[in-house]
This record gives C-alpha cells, structure tokens and sequence, in this order.
C-alpha cells in the first residue's frame, strides 16, 4: 500500500520592532540576562499594557505579503497556562479573531505546482527564557525575551512532503526578511516552526492521525524531523499498528536524530482563554491597510522575474540569488558599480558561494565591498591577472576585505603585460637556448612550446601567456 | 447561563486556588450573575456599526516603536526569592 504524507506547519516570527509590544523594552538579541525588563514585561500587578502600533502595522503588512483579508477590528486575549517562563501567567495573543487570514503561498518543488493555504496570522507577545542546570537542581530565568512581539503564521494541511515543507518555510522566510517584517535569524530563535504531521493510504479523503514536531531550528533539521516521523508512522501502519500512533507533542531530538514524546495525551492543556480586558479593541481601517499594501516592498517573487528579464539569467540562478536578500543585493549593488551582469553572476554563485559553504557562513558575513568586486573583474578583464590568480585575490578579499589591488601588490600576482619587459625576457630566453632556436627554424615547430615555457618560468609564471608566444613569434 | 458547582471547582483547580464548600457556593452565584451580564451584553445587534465612527475613546491607545530604559533592576527584581548574577533562579521545572 502506498501512503500519503500530509504537513501543515506553524510559524513564529519574531517581528522587527526596536521595542517590545507592550512596553518600551528593547528587544536587542543576547543582551545581559534580564537586561531588557520592565514593570509591564515582568507582569508586576497595577502595571497595564500600551500596545506598540509599530507590531500592527507589520502583522498587518505579513498579512498583505501573503494574500490575506485583514481583519478590521481585532482584540487580544488571554491565554492561561502556568509556567516560569510567563510571569503573568497568561500570554497575550489572539484567539478567535486573529489580524489576518486566508491567505496562500504558491511555488514549484519536484514538478508540483504546490498551492499552500494559510490559515491565519495573529499577534502575540513571546514567553522567556529558561535554562536548566546540569549538575544541580535549579532552572535560571531570563526575561529579556518576554514580551518581544510575534506573528504566529499557521497553514493548512496542503504540503505532501519534507521537501516541500522547507521549500515552504524557505519561500515564506524570504518574504518576511523582503518585507522587512522579520529578520528571521533561525539560528537566534527569531524564526521558530512547529509542524503538524500524519499519513493516511493515497486515495483516503481523511487524514490520518497528526502528530505535532516541536523544538525545530533550521531548515536542515525540519526535514529530517519530518522524514523520520514520516518514516515511523508509515512503518507503525504497515505493520499493523496504527493505533500506536496517537495524538500527541513529540520532540525533535537533533543529537539523537529521532523525535520522542513531550507531553501525554489526557494532560491536553485548557487554556481557557477570554478577552484581554486591559486592551481595547484594535481597529484597522481598509485605508491603513491599502496604505501598508502600497508600501510593500519588491517581494522575492517579483525580483526573481526581474533578474531573468533585466540581467539574462537563468531562472535557476535568478532563484539562488533571491532567495537570499542579502546575496541579491549584493549582486545587484556589484552591477551598479558597473560589472557585466554575466560576471558578476558567475563570482556570486561561484566562488563567494563555494567559499560560504566552506566556512559555513551566511550573506550577513559579507565584508567584502560590491565596488572591489568590479574592480577585480576589471582587472581580470583588462588581463592584469588571470583568472586563477583572479581567485586567490577573490579569498583574500573576502577573509580580509582589502583592495583587489593592494591584493594583487602584496601577492606579486599581476601578470607581466608590459612589451618591454617581456622582450628583454624573450630575449635572454633566445640567447640561452639557441639549439632549440636553430631547431624550430629548421621547421621543428615543438620547439616553440619549449621556449613558451622557458619565458613563462624566467617571469615566475607572471607573463601573459599570449603576449609571449607573439612576441616569441616576432623575434623568431 | 447555567454554571455548576463543578465548573467552578474545575475553574479553581486550574488556576491553582483552593476553596471551601461555602466560598465554592459563592462563586458559582457570582458567576452565573457575571455571566448572565455578558450574556445580555452579546444579544446586542452590532451589524451596522460604523466603524469610521468608533469613538476614539472605545479603541485600543497604541504607543510609537520607541525604546525606554527601566533604570531601577534591583527594586524590579525585589520579590525574587533567588538570583544568580542577573538570572532568577528557581527550583528546576521540566515540563
Ligand atoms: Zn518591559
């Protein structure tokens, strides 16, 4: 029997405020523990919450990135649950009037047109932190995350596999960082998934039962978290033992690289949520919302069909360079400077990639400046150096951020262009080996790549090839 | 609105509290009559409100993105029974 996989995933992004949503606390990442706290986000009694209008506006500006209808009065409410984690013992956020929803995301993976609908978009505001110790029995709380303002983004169950799942979450996290909405920093916790998965035999209408995959911090891990569960539930079915599969929390484990339990079921949590009494209702009128969506700017999308159109590139490069803002900007910021589009392209998502992944890095550790790029392009165009020495400035340059120039200098990389020199060289090289001279003027044609390489190894491999062999020519 | 005895004591349980028998009585006629209250409050037709006309008094007050800097950490941290440099520390909770 053949199974089906059916995904659905839960998004949470940190938004790109300066300061907390309810109160005026920075929101600054890995600040001293408990740094960023106040009366208000440690949920001291009489203090009340004043809602930052900034969270709103780009909920709202999501909400239009991703085809939603925009909900035009929205309240907050109360979500009840005690944990360390949430000094008020409530977290504010939005229950059954989120900002937006019905919203979708289209996009191509393995010959699928893949359609994923989003069910809705609401504001919230994160727990803290906890941190338990090892070797003795206390929990350390920091707050300096309680309070930073969330989008929860929750779709339907219309993605089929791991692979479309991170393609998902990869098209989605390009839209929030175009959209200025998130930074989406996976690896600081700012871009957080949780995902919904069951299988079910094709052709059944129903779904199986779904597990939720907590605890997922890169797109690496959500697959292999998906492709594990996957492979556990079908197994369970083909064996017979279906009804092992319950519906439950399960746990990414990355160091074991399996999911285990988190919570029983019977413990369900009852939030009982209610209204937030403290907030009026948050109200949005259709103007403000065709104002945030005038304002959007270029999405990943539009830019991608830009750069096939404007700059000739293949649909799978323009794709790369999208996908990441910061390479693309990059790219584009090299050809403002004025290198060919062509060349530019072939140094990104050459070497700048290769070296990227060699060292793990991602485009924010881009110190290298767009101008100096050109420059060296110029300078392999102009012949100055070659292209392979062109790579060794390229390394240099981007773990140092020089100068192509003062690169080439340092390194005694430029190639001998200048006639005269290279005369003087051929000439010596003439005057040493006048066997091999008598012998190619005795029709003996070979002899020509000798002394080719007899110049080449006088200039310690700095001559201009071609210039030698004319010149060799000339004098012959 | 009909509330129970059970209700309320399920109520309590989660958040935590404890009463006894009378105080439970109590509580579940207060509730009802809150509740009876909210009940009226949501039969109201609000269908042709006018949003434009909202008095700006009934929304939300909405502050600019801008950051401020509570001073007094020490005084904030007062009531924590337990730090460690700047962290709380409290008996370890796993969930
Ligand atoms: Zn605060």
């Amino acid at each position: 029997m053949n199974f089906e996989t059916v995904i659905g995933l839960e998004i949470h992004a940190e938004l790109y405020t300066k300061s907390k949503i309810f109160c005026g606390c920075s929101t600054k990442f890995a600040s001293k523990p408990n740094e960023n706290t106040c009366p208000v986000c440690i949920g001291l009694p009489g203090t009340l919450p004043v809602l930052n209008e900034e969270v709103v506006r780009l909920a709202v500006k999501a909400g239009t990135a991703l085809n939603c209808r925009i909900n035009n009065v929205n309240k907050l409410d109360r979500k009840n649950y005690f944990y360390p984690d949430l000094p008020k013992a409530y977290q504010i956020s939005q229950y059954d009037l989120p900002m937006c929803s019905g919203g979708h995301v289209e996009f191509e993976c393995e010959e699928r047109h893949v359609r994923v609908r989003i069910n809705r978009i609401h504001i919230e505001e994160d727990a803290g932190k906890l941190i338990h110790l090892e070797e003795e029995p206390f929990s350390l709380i920091d707050y300096n995350r309680t309070g930073i303002p969330l989008i929860e983004i929750v779709s339907e169950p219309d993605i089929r596999s791991p692979l479309e799942a991170v393609t998902y979450l990869r098209i989605l996290k390009s839209i929030l960082e175009y959209g200025e909405i998130s930074d989406c920093r996976m690896e600081q916790g700012s871009l957080r998934c949780d995902a919904n998965i069951s299988v079910r035999p094709v052709g059944q209408k129903e779904y199986g039962t779904k597990v939720e995959l907590k605890n997922i911090n890169s797109f690496r891990e959500l697959q292999k978290a998906l492709e594990k569960e996957e492979k556990r539930q079908i197994e369970l079915y083909r064996f017979g033992e279906g009804h092992k599969i319950v519906q439950e929390t399960r746990r990414w484990d990355s160091g074991k690289g399996r999911t285990v339990p988190m919570r029983s079921k019977g413990e369900a949590h009852d939030y009982r949520y209610f209204p937030e009494p403290d907030l009026m209702p948050v109200i949005i009128k259709e103007s403000t919302v065709d104002e945030i969506r005038g304002s959007l700017p270029e999405m990943p999308y539009e830019k991608a069909a830009r750069f096939v159109e404007e700059y000739r590139l293949g649909e799978g490069e323009a794709e790369i360079l999208v996908g990441d803002k910061k390479l693309s900007e990059f790219f584009e910021s090299t050809i403002r400077e004025g290198a060919s589009p062509k060349a530019a392209a072939n140094w990104v998502l050459g070497e700048l990639l290769r070296i990227m992944n060699e060292a793990d890095l991602s485009s924010a550790d881009i110190t290298m400046k767009p101008a100096y790029l050109h420059r060296l392009i110029s300078l392999v165009e102009s012949g100055t150096i070659s292209n392979t020495a062109a790579k060794e400035v390229f390394k240099e340059m981007f773990e140092s951020g020089g100068t192509p120039e003062d690169i080439v200098e340092k390194k005694g990389l430029s190639q001998i262009s200048s006639k005269k020199d290279l005369e003087i060289l051929v000439k010596k090289v003439l005057e040493d080996n006048p066997k091999s001279v008598e012998d190619y003027r005795n029709g003996k044609t070979q002899a020509a790549g000798y002394l080719v390489g007899q110049v080449m190894k006088a200039s310690q491999g700095k001559a201009n090839p071609q210039m030698v062999r004319d010149l060799l020519m000339r004098e012959l | 609105m009909k509330i129970s005895r059970e209700d309320v004591a399920y109520i309590a349980k989660l958040a935590k509290l404890r009463f006894s028998d009378e105080e439970l009585d109590r509580l579940t006629r207060e509730f009802e009559t809150i509740l009876t209250h909210f009940h009226s409050i949501d039969r109201m037709d609000l269908e042709n409100v006018d949003l434009d006309k909202v008095p700006v008094d009934q929304q939300s007050v909405v502050r600019s993105d801008e950051k401020t800097v509570f001073e007094d950490k020490k005084k904030l941290f007062n009531n924590a029974k337990s730090m460690r440099e700047t962290y709380i520390q409290v008996p370890k909770i796993i969930e």
